[in-house]
């Protein structure tokens, strides 16, 4: 039976190593696709990874039980972020990335059956253009499954205010998505 | 029934799913797990933690302590002004104030004690005398502050009495050669009233350098301030010196300074014969003369009249 995340947390803060090893491997993965997806960089993606870790490890003592370990990960995660985009300036958006945002014309979207390479890459560009306070909902529905409360908590946000942002943005890939 | 948009949702969720999903580098992998070893390994057993921070108390406590004791051992022991500073000084500041009773003037006050102590009554020594006697009080006076480095009480007391000193009137009238040649006489004491007024002199000072005399960090202050406290001694308690002190006192003065006017008609006499004796017979003549001079009416022994002019 797999241990829960709570289960190895309390494990490792009572000194078992071999708990974290298998709570940061469980969670790795997602965590790095949520930052790397909401800051669009590699550079900044690692760097903030690896402080959300760090954050982890020197305020495990902290922690509560009743906490989600996910949710509280990403929070760290969120918080981090949060005064990433406050440290740099308005980034000018990707040409690429502006010219994905618009709709393209209807003569030059092929009504015919997209590929799946095709698909993600539409995909890829739809969530780029979106704000960054939607795309990040997103994120944590789509990569942690995250709920709006979650979501919420994670973001520091109300629970309206999460799922306003949920629903604009799953509005908004809609339709960059539909042919 | 099924929600259209929670099928966008799952559509949506899947196409996102389908997405590529890259990992974090090995690197960061072995650098975080790296990191969370290490902070395990320098987690501490609670009782460890505990012992220390008694420890800790208990290091803090003995600082704050010794700090404090040190502390108060300064500020016992600080000067708190120019005149602490300076143990002469200070001496002579209350010399000074009782002068002039004015503690706070106590530098001009030192001054005046020395230079402008009160003159000798014209009508019993002349102005040269005095002016010579000044001279020679102000070496004795040198000579006394430094015994009364050694003996405290007994010197300051001494140097609280200098300005009375030339007030004294002499015990025998004597002609003014004989004054100005008449070795310094001990101090007399100060007259009964200025001696009465010494007292509150004395704890007016103490109130200005009291933190000064607590701590203790100048012995001449505070037996300056000692002497002062006490009740000046009579003029009969001060002790009159022998003629062989007087003689001692005798070997840097002039020919003229060889007989005080202290001495008794015999006494004087014994003091020429050994004058004589010691084949110093220029002296013994002048003292003779002076013998004289000051008693016509004594007769002059016979071994001694060959000393006559």
């Amino acid at each position: 039976m797999e241990r829960s995340d709570e289960s190895l947390m309390q494990a490792w803060v009572g000194g078992d190593a071999a708990a974290f090893e298998a709570l940061y491997l469980r969670h790795k993965g997602m965590l790095f696709r949520y930052l790397l997806r909401s800051l669009k960089q590699q550079a900044a993606t690692e760097e903030l990874f690896q402080e959300t870790w760090v954050r982890v490890v020197a305020a495990r003592l902290r922690w509560q039980p009743q906490a989600k370990f996910s949710t509280w990960l990403l929070q760290i995660a969120h918080n981090l972020m949060v005064d990433h985009w406050r440290r740099q300036r308005p980034a000018e958006p990707d040409p690429e990335t502006a010219l994905a945002a618009l709709d393209a014309p209807e003569e030059d979207r092929p009504d015919a059956q997209w590929s799946q390479f095709e698909q993600r890459r539409r995909l890829q560009r739809a969530l780029e253009a979106l704000p960054d306070e939607q795309r990040e909902a997103f994120l944590l529905r789509a990569e942690a499954g995250l709920g709006i409360e979650e979501i919420a908590e994670a973001t520091g946000v109300g629970r309206e205010t999460a799922k306003s942002r949920l629903r604009y943005a799953m509005a908004r890939l809609r339709e960059l998505l539909t042919p | 029934m099924t929600d259209p948009s929670e099928i966008d949702e799952k559509r949506l969720l899947e196409a996102y799913r389908a997405l590529p999903r890259p990992e974090p580098p090995a690197a960061l992998d072995a650098a975080v797990l790296a990191h969370a070893r290490a902070a395990l390994a320098t987690v501490r057993p609670a009782r460890s933690r505990w012992v220390a921070g008694l420890a800790s108390a208990a290091v803090l406590t003995l600082a704050v302590g010794t700090g404090w004791q040190m502390r108060e051992n300064t500020l016992g022991t600080a000067p708190l002004s120019p005149i602490d500073s300076r143990p002469e000084a200070g001496a002579e500041a209350v010399v000074g104030a009782v002068a002039e009773s004015t503690p706070l003037e106590a530098d001009a006050g030192s001054k005046s004690a020395d230079n402008s102590a009160p003159r000798p009554d014209s009508r019993d020594v002349q102005p040269v005398a005095a002016e010579q006697k000044g001279e020679s009080a102000t070496r004795q006076d040198r000579s006394e502050r430094q015994r009364s480095m050694q003996d405290e009480t007994a010197g300051s007391a001494q140097q609280s009495r200098q300005p009375y000193r030339a007030q004294a009137p002499p015990r025998a009238v004597v002609p003014a050669p004989l004054a100005a040649a008449a070795p310094e006489a001990p101090p007399p004491a100060p007259p009964a009233q200025e001696a009465a007024a010494a007292p509150p002199a004395a704890s007016m000072l103490r109130k200005s350098t009291a933190r000064a005399v607590e701590g203790g960090a100048d012995g001449t202050q505070s037996t300056a301030i000692d002497a002062l406290a006490k009740p000046a001694p009579q003029a009969d308690s001060v002790p009159e010196p022998t003629e062989n002190e007087i003689l001692a006192n005798d070997d840097d003065a002039g020919s003229t300074r060889s007989i005080p006017q202290t001495l008794s008609p015999l006494e004087w006499l014994d003091a020429i014969r050994r004058m004589r004796d010691q084949g110093d017979t220029r002296r013994a003549a002048d003292a003779l003369a002076q013998f004289r001079a000051v008693y016509p009416d004594e007769p002059v022994p016979d071994d001694l009249k060959n000393l006559l002019p």
